[in-house]
């Protein structure tokens, strides 16, 4: 490995590649900023650019493309409360809580940094022991898939403030919204009505906007709540280090989850980064802070959604089995290389393999000064009262709806989930479930119903392996706990 | 809008009922006992249930069966919210003929007078941005936005 | 805004002068080429028609934008190829669901609706099984499938009535048995599948070779035959279904080039000269070869001839599986 490594760094620290790397890094800033616009577009509107650079070069230019979309998302997000991707909408609340306080540079400041610490971890990780981590992906099949995912959605829902009965309706709501369209087993169409756009399913990307921005905006206009002081957002770094210092305990162990469930190909920092967030609840002396601008649960649930963004990688480059959009088209872009995914080329090619992942580091290292530098020229937009943003708020919201697919339905679709999201909030149907249950639906879905053909419909089946049987449990003991505490309260209620 | 529980969970109840019966229709994958309506049935039934118990919790509770938030009562805001909305629907069924430029500068000074931006400034502003956008986006990211009605002039 | 005023143009342009047709083909390309792909970004046929739209674009000297419209199965993308105007500047790369999505009811749509340009590529399924498993041969994992009961084991590699599926099924088929010998697992697409198989959730699975490369090359998997009537050239230790077990079987998926039905002759004439410079270009050869996929150029009747024969034997097996709508 040390050699490799050796023979890597003439390969990263060129001209060259500083320049592409600083390049990407502002087009990716921008895109990710940008509410609407995301990460995924902006690493495919590259690849025809890639078929003209070398390797590393190419390789490079996506992951500090993608890396930076995705931290920059996180601005829009605080700012005007707009998701840049449905790991984020996990600590959307607390980014939210913290810019009314007046503390969003504080806000915006945690997050580049838990960021940067949670993806450098990531890479690291996948520097030192890539090949050998890959073969845990292998124990994982629909069983496992299925559990994870179950884990995922019970996180999202024991996470609301409000009512866990209100939580569990919001995510069947938004599963069932993942059902419109051709299933994916058998391609039949469901709930479509007839409609053409529908077969496709409900695009998430103007789900995502519409039920987080239009509440929000209707709210602005229609509430006109006195407005609040806002602080500095440049004040990001102040008091920082000792946050840091004090959460190192939720830094490693969001950075641990977010990799671990990144490297599984089914799952990725969605699920990632709402487990770690629950985790962090759990453990939290001050879980009521949770949801309310909690600046521990906002670091490990950050350090985790880009640490496994890294680990995504790891499938990817020993097996070719992408764990999400991104990594399909970094696999893509690698067999075009000649640098075909596979054990091997760990050993034929271990130093460009090294670079590739030195250029991982970089690109999350990078992230802290350009981020400075994004969130000093975005949040200018904070200096405008909240009434007068909302028509170029709303603007964003259509641009970024239609752009998913170059289709008008997708504005149908944002307004349409976004009015249902403002009568979801006011009455005490929280949204974040219903998200995590539109990108998720089929996710568990294929996963059930392949699990049921392969136990030939026992549900014994769901148990029978090891890690599928651990994953249970933890799912039971998730559910247990509120399922007793609401049957004793109800107990309690009648004596009275 | 704030509805009362009991009417919330009995619309839960009608809609998973809804979502059962019509999942109940689709046909299974050939030889197995599951298929497309197995998951849908399985979230229909949950829906029901959930919605049977918030409409029986609902029941032990005084309150109105629908109260609008307090601002809705301004008719100045409300039609601030509806020219939003409202407006956005036009433009999305509207979009590949009239255009985002003209159509999402129509927009943008509606919401503004709407809510009370009297100043002629915010329409040169609403041109200006939703021709940045625009710009931007069909030059340099090649999304394929409709230019509509103004297709000579850009 | 060019790009749009062009198009407006032309249009404008071909309504005048739609009399005089050869003109027309002497126009071409008028604008950008705009090369839709069925199929999600990252996967096979999206990294073969990027380097396929990259190198025609200096051919030809105008941009050649790749659109991804996935969805309903490939019905979306294919869809939208046969909808497109008949002008030449709408190409697309259509596969082999093509053959399969209008027997399985998803669509009216089949290959009536295209102007053929040039099939490039066709790769023969294989079955794999985990290198750990018991079956050393193809005839080892003949004999156990005809001792077991039906439904007893588990395959995977695509989705229902996917190209993988097929050809499982047209295997157990050919062999004497029913096709619901094996149960099928949906997958979306071979990858997930192939994961599975190693991970022990399913006891076989179909792919191309070029899919399993990775997998193979790590030592998890192995291909038992591959159902091609040759041997591959990639994979030369392996033997074809039918010298293994003399029971005669093949069926592979296949990627062609295509444009809208009643494309002007004279302008398909040249977009598949242009093309065909294209798949002799050494860049685009090194690549198909680097990711081991198998490379032909069969242009104009002769692609549309393979057309309606695969579509007339996928018809066959899914009506035997039980799948096809009529």
């Amino acid at each position: 490995m040390f050699e490799n490594l050796m023979a890597a760094l003439p390969l990263v620290f060129t001209w060259h590649m500083a320049l592409i790397m600083l390049a990407c890094a502002t087009f990716g800033l921008f895109v990710g900023a940008v509410p609407g616009l995301s990460a995924t577009m902006a690493t495919a509107m590259l690849v025809p650019i890639t078929f003209f650079m070398d390797p590393v070069p190419a390789i490079a230019a996506i992951v500090t493309t993608a890396a930076m979309a995705i931290f920059a998302s996180d601005i829009p997000a605080a700012l005007v409360r707009i998701p840049g991707t449905a790991a984020s909408a996990a600590y959307i609340n607390d980014l939210d809580a913290m810019t009314r306080q007046g503390k969003v540079g504080r806000a915006l400041g945690i997050s580049v940094t838990a960021s940067a610490i949670g993806g450098i971890f990531g890479s690291l990780v996948l520097m030192v022991a890539a090949p050998q981590l890959a073969i845990v992906s292998l124990n994982f099949t629909s069983f496992e898939y299925f559990w994870l995912a179950l884990l995922g959605l019970s996180a999202a829902v024991m996470l609301g403030s409000g009512s866990i009965l209100k939580s569990l309706m919001a995510l069947l709501f938004g599963l069932m919204i993942a059902s419109i369209g051709m299933d994916t087993t058998a391609g039949f169409p469901r709930f479509t009505f007839g409609s053409t756009t529908l077969l496709g399913g409900v695009a998430f990307v103007p789900a995502l906007i519409g039920m987080f921005a239009i509440p929000e905006l209707i709210r602005t206009l229609v509430n006109r709540d006195p407005v609040v002081p806002v602080g500095n957002p440049l004040r990001m770094f102040a008091g920082l280090g000792g946050l840091l210092w004090r959460s190192k305990t939720n830094l490693a162990r969001g950075s641990t989850i977010g990799t671990i469930i990144g490297i599984l190909p089914g799952a990725g920092s969605d699920i990632g980064s709402w487990i770690s967030y629950a985790v962090s609840k759990r453990f939290s002396r001050t879980p009521e802070k949770y949801g309310k601008g909690s600046e521990t649960g906002l670091v490990e649930a950050c350090a985790a959604n880009n640490s496994a963004l890294s680990g995504a990688y790891v499938p990817a480059m020993v097996f070719g089995i992408p764990g999400d959009s991104i990594t399909a088209i970094v696999i893509g872009v690698l067999y075009v290389k000649g640098l075909n995914p596979g054990p091997m080329v760990f050993l034929t090619s271990g130093d460009q393999i090294m670079a590739i992942f030195l250029t991982f580091l970089i690109a999350n290292i990078m992230i802290v000064p350009l981020g400075l530098l994004a969130v000093a020229l975005a949040s200018q937009v904070l200096r405008v009262p909240k009434l007068a943003l909302a028509a170029p708020i709303l603007c964003f919201c259509i641009v970024g709806a239609y752009s998913i697919d170059s289709a008008a339905s997708g504005v149908v679709i944002m307004l349409v989930l976004g009015l249902f999201a403002y009568l979801m909030e006011e009455n005490g149907f929280p949204v974040a479930p219903a998200i995590l249950g539109i990108v998720m639906g089929l996710l568990v879905e294929r996963n059930f119903v392949t699990s049921l053909i392969k136990a030939d419909s026992s549900l014994l089946g769901f148990f029978e392996r090891p890690i599928a049987a651990g994953l249970a449990v933890l799912v039971l003991i998730v559910w247990i706990t509120p399922v007793m505490l609401w049957l004793r309260g109800r107990r309690t209620e009648v004596r009275t | 809008m704030k509805f009362h529980d009991t009417a919330i969970g009995a619309a839960l109840v009608v809609f998973g009922i809804w979502v059962t019966i019509t999942a109940w229709g689709f046909p299974k994958l050939t030889g197995q006992p599951v298929g497309p309506g197995t998951f849908p049935i399985l979230l229909g039934g949950l829906c029901t249930v959930g919605g049977a118990i918030i409409a029986l919790q609902g029941l032990r509770t005084r309150a109105p069966i629908a109260v609008l938030h307090e601002g809705w009562r301004h008719p100045g805001r409300a039609l601030a919210a509806l020219v939003a909305i409202g407006g956005a629907c036009v433009l999305a069924v509207t979009f590949e003929t009239v255009g985002f430029p003209l159509g999402g500068s129509l927009l943008m000074v509606a919401i503004y007078l709407a809510a009370g931006y009297r100043n002629p400034g915010w329409i040169v502003f609403s041109i200006g941005f939703v021709t940045t956008v625009h710009i931007l986006l069909t030059r340099f990211l090649h999304v394929p936005f409709p230019s509509g009605l103004l297709k000579g002039f850009l | 805004m060019k790009m749009t005023r062009q198009h407006f143009l032309a249009g404008l342009a071909a309504l005048m002068t739609s009399v005089a047709l050869p003109a027309a083909a002497a126009d071409w390309p008028d604008g950008p080429v705009t090369m839709i792909v069925p199929w999600g970004a990252g996967g096979g046929t999206d990294a073969t028609a990027r380097m396929i739209g990259s190198i025609l674009e200096e051919q030809i000297g105008v941009p050649v934008p790749v659109q991804n419209r996935t969805g309903g199965s490939g019905v979306i993308g294919h869809a939208g190829i046969a909808d497109a105007a008949p002008d030449g500047q709408t190409i697309g790369v259509a596969t082999l669901e093509i053959g399969t999505m209008h027997h399985l009811g998803l669509t009216e749509l089949d290959y009536t609706g295209y102007t053929p340009l040039g099939l490039y590529n066709a790769d023969p399924a294989a079955i794999f099984v985990q290198d750990k498993s018991d079956y050393a041969t193809i005839s080892d994992l003949l004999t156990a499938l005809n001792a077991a009961s039906d439904g007893e084991m588990k395959g995977s590699g695509s989705a229902q009535g996917g190209v993988n599926h097929l050809a499982l099924a047209g295997m157990l088929m050919a062999a004497g048995m029913p096709a619901s010998r094996v149960t099928w697992v949906p997958s979306e697409g071979a990858a997930p599948g192939l994961q599975d198989l190693a991970a022990g959730g399913v006891a076989v699975a179909t792919a191309s070779l070029p899919e399993a490369a990775a997998l193979m090359e790590a030592g998890l998997i192995r291909p038992l035959a591959v159902f091609s009537n040759d041997r591959l050239d990639i994979a030369p230790d392996v033997p074809t279904f039918t010298e293994a077990t003399g029971h005669e079987f093949a069926l592979g998926s296949w990627r062609g080039l295509v444009a809208p039905a009643g494309l002007d002759p004279a302008v398909a004439d040249k977009i598949t000269a242009a093309l065909g410079a294209v798949v002799s270009d050494p860049r685009y050869t090194e690549f198909m070869a680097q990711r081991g996929y198998a490379m032909q150029w069969t242009t104009g009747a002769d692609f549309e001839a393979f057309m309606t024969a695969s579509d007339d034997r996928l018809g066959e097996t899914l009506k035997a599986v039980g799948l096809a709508s009529e």
